[in-house]
């Protein structure tokens, strides 16, 4: 009976303690999400900064975006050196992409999403995007009289993000099975510890209150209710008084039945 | 025939001998609420120290995988200014020692890239020919091996120490002839894992809090209350009362207990009804008068001493069941306040003649109106249909008013739903303090109080953060529908856990409830508790809280985790300080020198934060005034209510409890509106600072008029009761 009950506690402390658990991976998760996004961003910033330098040099010398010399193959140098870049473009106002280190894209217009971070960028000119298959960073390109003439954009592998933060979500998870085990195994005893002495004063209690109820339904008996188990200064007492009471009622039934038997003798 | 006596074994004379004296009576009947304290101890350790393991290994993980990204955005810049470099060096032919404008140029990288913490050239031998961000003895004996780097053993970037760099060596004729070292910030990664620390503690904060209200809500159903009603039926017994039943709502170990002792008044009440049969059947039987009468005197003497018959029903009921349906709904509500003025602006109309920045505060502003108004009127209706009814009858609407939210389609029908939530939340909030009251044991109304205090700042400090992450990941919408779930899952909590049938009925006209509003106002006492405690309180939340202190956090340099930590230490001070607090009041029963204590505490913690005071450390003065705060709403908020209910005892008849707290709110928002309005322009007269330390003064002047509206009001109490006496 008493595990039972300290069974429920236990089990309503692990539900409990899951929820906890589960709460402070999600948030952790999401936290090393946000914070391992901003540290690959960060160094696609940098790589998307260094093209924009070399670009507004020569921007500044007076060439247009489309006759620009040797930047494509810097792009081409930062694809191959790193395998979770995709593709560097370039576009003008419009949107259309002049350079791309896929070729195949040359001549394409941007989406608006990217048309629209990049709008929305401000001074500082740097635009990010985490699309659903890769995260984007952009740059916006300024000429000699600071005129926005387009963008570089950098594309990158949501893959790794993706796959590390499922592998420390995966991690976690085992992590907090094994934690709320040990925790369902301590909340059982604790409890159990806990609830091992209240759980008896409920049982003397009820042991108690049964003594009485028989007390009270019979007439005749000979055995007396036994209260010296229980703890509670309180219910002794009530059962005190239940007794007091009782014997009220017996007292005054005798004296009434001793009275009927007077007049009854008398007459 | 004599019936045999019911003897009782009472056990030892002395409690104490049968425990060895070491224990004095403790039975769980007699003392329910220390089981509840065991297991809830234990929940709460077993879950900080579950997080913080569970934690400290996520963050190892963590780390684990955000080193080497810092490595490799080392290795980027460094081949990107290494190529450079090798230009110069190998096309241009410039020896490396002539190189001019490398350390401005490093600068320029350093400044943009914060992670890097200096960069140098060096030769094959380590001959340092620039050093940029550590001096150039400091470099050449951290002993990189420029030879080293770009080999299989280690890779572009080397360890020594707690140092990392990355390289790029430029080779002639096999011969490295310089070499570019980017080294970084250990002190940078550090920094961005505190940041994550802060986020963990705050998590773990959040978490550990909801799970403590859950538990504290389930043992109180499953355990604290039930055994209460044991314990009333108990004592109602020691003072001769048999005639109750205890409505038993659970089957465990306390529910048979308790259906046990309901067949114990059920056996003992069919005994007496036994007697009463029998003597009405010898009384009835008598033919002289004298005779009757005396048995029906024998009856009465039993009838004066006991009862039996005509009892109540004694249901489980206390204030700390609202406590789970008013945190979800607080909950509930704050899930929006960090991206709720981005979202309005998403809805508001581009091509308005008016204000975005007015356009994006009118429904919070609304919003908060119509809580206020609604707030009073709620009051009336709980002191007529009561606090369960009124609960539900505000989870409608609210719920309501968030689902329209979420389907919401202009910035129109925004400002519609909201105003609807905004009615459920006024007649919730209301109906939430009246329970509590109605159910407080009446010596403990601040502690009483607490439970309704605690549940709002538990709602207030755990909503925003899981309200962001919502909005991330699901769109702000989505927040909404889950708010709308919240609620309604709220009212059904209420629905089937809180039972009033056994509230005081207080049925009060129009005309009557307009009396006692006036009666309430002219008591001086009730107007220093709202004119000059709750509205300073307010105004000190909404002038520093909400508006001075986000942006002097991020004035003196702190990123948003640490700013969201901090913010956060304000529930949580307030939320950790509010026991003792009410207990002090209660034990003391001082809740004036309390409140005094709480605004003045309030008040200076404020004025610490002026520059010219020089406190050392960044945020030491911010996070003494944020202490100061907490503490001081905590030791002021309980008090004032418990003095509310004071003042509302003192015209019963006239005004409804609920009525009177209901018109204390409404002056308390006041301060509400107040505080951005006086901060506004100081901020701009002035630094922030010197900002927040006059909202601070202005608070402290609220102290003294308090303070004299109180000794007067207690001079005018002491001449009316001489009047009496003489």
């Amino acid at each position: 009976m008493s595990v039972g009950f300290a069974a429920k506690v236990a089990s309503t402390v692990a539900v409990i303690l899951s929820v906890g658990l589960g709460i402070t991976g999600v948030l952790s998760i999401q936290t090393f999400e946000r914070t391992l996004g901003e540290f690959l961003s960060s160094r696609f910033e940098f790589v998307v900064n260094d093209i924009r330098q070399r670009i507004e040099t020569q921007l500044d010398l007076g060439l247009g975006l489309s006759s620009i010399q040797n930047i494509p193959e810097s792009m081409g140098v930062y694809v191959r050196g790193d395998p979770q870049i995709f593709t560097i473009e370039v576009f003008d106002e419009s949107g259309t992409v002049i350079h791309s280190t896929d070729t195949s894209f040359e001549g394409d217009l941007v989406t608006e999403e990217w048309m629209q971070a990049w709008r929305e960028s401000g001074d500082e000119g740097v635009w990010a995007l985490l699309q659903r298959d890769a995260g984007v960073v952009g740059a916006s390109l300024r000429n000699s009289f600071d005129q926005e003439v387009g963008s570089v954009a950098l594309r990158y592998s949501r893959q790794f993000l993706d796959d590390s933060v499922m592998n420390r979500g995966s991690n976690l998870l085992a992590a907090g099975v094994v934690v709320v085990l040990v925790t369902l195994i301590l909340a059982l005893i604790g409890s159990l510890l806990i609830l091992r002495r209240p759980l008896r004063d409920l049982a003397d209690l009820d042991a108690s209150i049964r003594g009485v109820i028989r007390k009270l339904s019979r007439e005749n008996g000979s055995d007396d209710v036994d209260a010296s188990k229980i703890r509670s200064m309180e219910f002794r007492t009530f059962v005190s008084e239940v007794g007091r009471a009782r014997d009220l009622m017996v007292e005054a039934r005798d004296e009434v039945r001793q009275i009927d038997e007077e007049q009854a003798g008398q007459s | 025939m004599t019936g045999e006596k019911l003897r009782i074994d009472p056990g030892p004379a002395n409690p104490l001998e049968e425990l060895g004296g070491t224990m004095a009576s403790d039975g769980i009947v007699d003392r329910p609420g220390v089981v509840l304290f065991r297991i809830v101890t234990l929940t709460a350790v077993l879950l900080l120290i579950s997080q913080i393991a569970f934690a400290w290994y996520s963050l190892k993980g963590f780390e684990q995988v955000l080193k080497p990204q810092l490595e490799r955005k080392g290795e980027v810049v460094a081949r990107a200014v290494g190529e450079l470099i090798e230009f110069s060096v190998k096309d241009l032919e410039i020896p490396p020692e002539k190189l001019a404008g490398v350390d401005d140029y490093f600068r320029q990288i350093m400044g943009t890239n914060l992670e890097i913490e200096f960069m140098g050239l060096l030769d094959g031998e380590g001959n340092v020919f620039v050093s940029t961000g550590i001096a150039p003895e400091a470099l050449a004996e951290l002993g990189f091996d420029m030879a080293g780097f770009g080999t299989d053993a280690d890779g572009p970037s080397q360890t020594k120490g707690d140092r990392i760099a990355a390289a790029f060596p430029v080779t002639v004729s096999g011969k490295t002839v310089v070499g570019l070292l980017v080294g970084i910030s250990t002190e940078y990664v550090s920094n961005r894992l505190s940041d994550i620390y802060f986020d963990v503690i705050t998590v773990i904060v959040v978490s550990w809090l909801v799970t403590i209200e859950f538990m504290v809500f389930f043992m109180n159903t499953r355990i604290t209350s039930p055994l209460q009603s044991l314990s009333i039926a108990i004592k109602r017994g020691i003072g001769g009362v048999f005639s109750d039943r205890l409505v038993v709502q659970t089957r465990d170990e306390v529910g048979r207990v308790s259906s046990r002792l309901n067949e114990l008044l059920h056996a003992l009440q069919q005994r007496y009804e036994d007697f009463r049969f029998e003597l009405r059947e010898v009384r009835n039987a008598q033919l002289d008068r004298q005779i009757a009468r005396k048995i029906q005197g024998i009856k009465t003497r039993v009838d004066g001493r006991y009862r039996f018959f005509g009892g109540e029903e004694i249901r489980p009921s206390s204030s700390i069941q609202i406590r789970v349906p008013l945190f979800l709904l607080m909950f509930s509500e704050e899930l929006s306040r960090p991206f709720l003025p981005l979202f309005i602006n998403r809805l508001a109309p581009t091509d308005s003649a008016i204000s975005t920045e007015f356009l994006v505060g009118f429904p919070i502003t609304l919003f908060m109106l119509v809580a206020a108004v609604f707030t009073p009127i709620g009051g009336g209706l709980v002191d007529r249909f009561g606090a369960r009814r009124v609960f539900l009858m505000g989870a409608v609407p609210a719920a309501i008013g968030y689902f329209g939210t979420f389907l919401t389609q202009g910035y129109l029908d925004f400002i519609f739903w909201r105003g609807l939530s905004g009615v459920g939340f006024g007649l919730i909030f209301i109906a939430a303090q009246a329970w509590v009251a109605e159910n407080s044991k009446g010596k403990n109304s601040a502690t009483e109080m607490s439970v309704f205090v605690g549940a709002v700042f538990v709602g207030m400090i755990c909503g925003p953060p899981f309200g962001g992450i919502i909005a991330g990941r699901l769109g702000y919408e989505t927040t909404f529908l889950l708010s709308a779930g919240l609620a309604v899952v709220s009212g059904l909590i209420v629905f089937s856990i809180l039972d009033d049938t056994q509230r005081p009925k207080n049925r009060l006209g129009a005309v009557q409830s307009l009396i006692g509003w006036r009666m309430l106002f002219r008591d001086p006492r009730f107007l220093a508790i709202t004119l000059f405690a709750a509205v300073p309180g307010k105004f000190i939340t909404a002038g520093f809280y909400f508006y001075l202190l986000p942006l002097y956090l991020n004035e003196i340099g702190n990123s948003q985790s640490v700013i969201g930590w901090l913010m956060m230490l304000y529930g949580i001070s307030t939320f950790a300080a509010l026991p003792l607090a009410s207990w002090i009041a209660d034990r003391t029963g001082r809740y004036s020198l309390l409140v005094t204590s709480g605004v003045a505490l309030t008040g200076a913690g404020c004025v610490l934060v002026h520059p010219a005071l020089g406190l050392p450390g960044v945020n030491t003065a911010a996070v003494i005034a944020i202490l100061g705060l907490g503490i001081g709403h905590a030791l002021s908020l309980t008090s004032q209510l418990a003095m509310v209910r004071k003042a509302a005892e003192r015209y019963r008849g006239a005004i409804g409890l609920t009525s009177a707290i209901g018109a204390y709110r409404l002056i308390e928002r006041g301060g509400l509106i107040l505080g951005p309005l006086v901060a506004a322009p100081l901020a701009i007269a002035f630094d922030l600072g010197t900002a927040i330390a006059g909202i601070g003064i202005i608070t402290l002047a609220f102290v003294p008029l308090y303070f004299l509206t109180m000794v007067f009001a207690d001079a005018e109490v002491d001449l009316s009761s001489q009047g009496e006496t003489a």
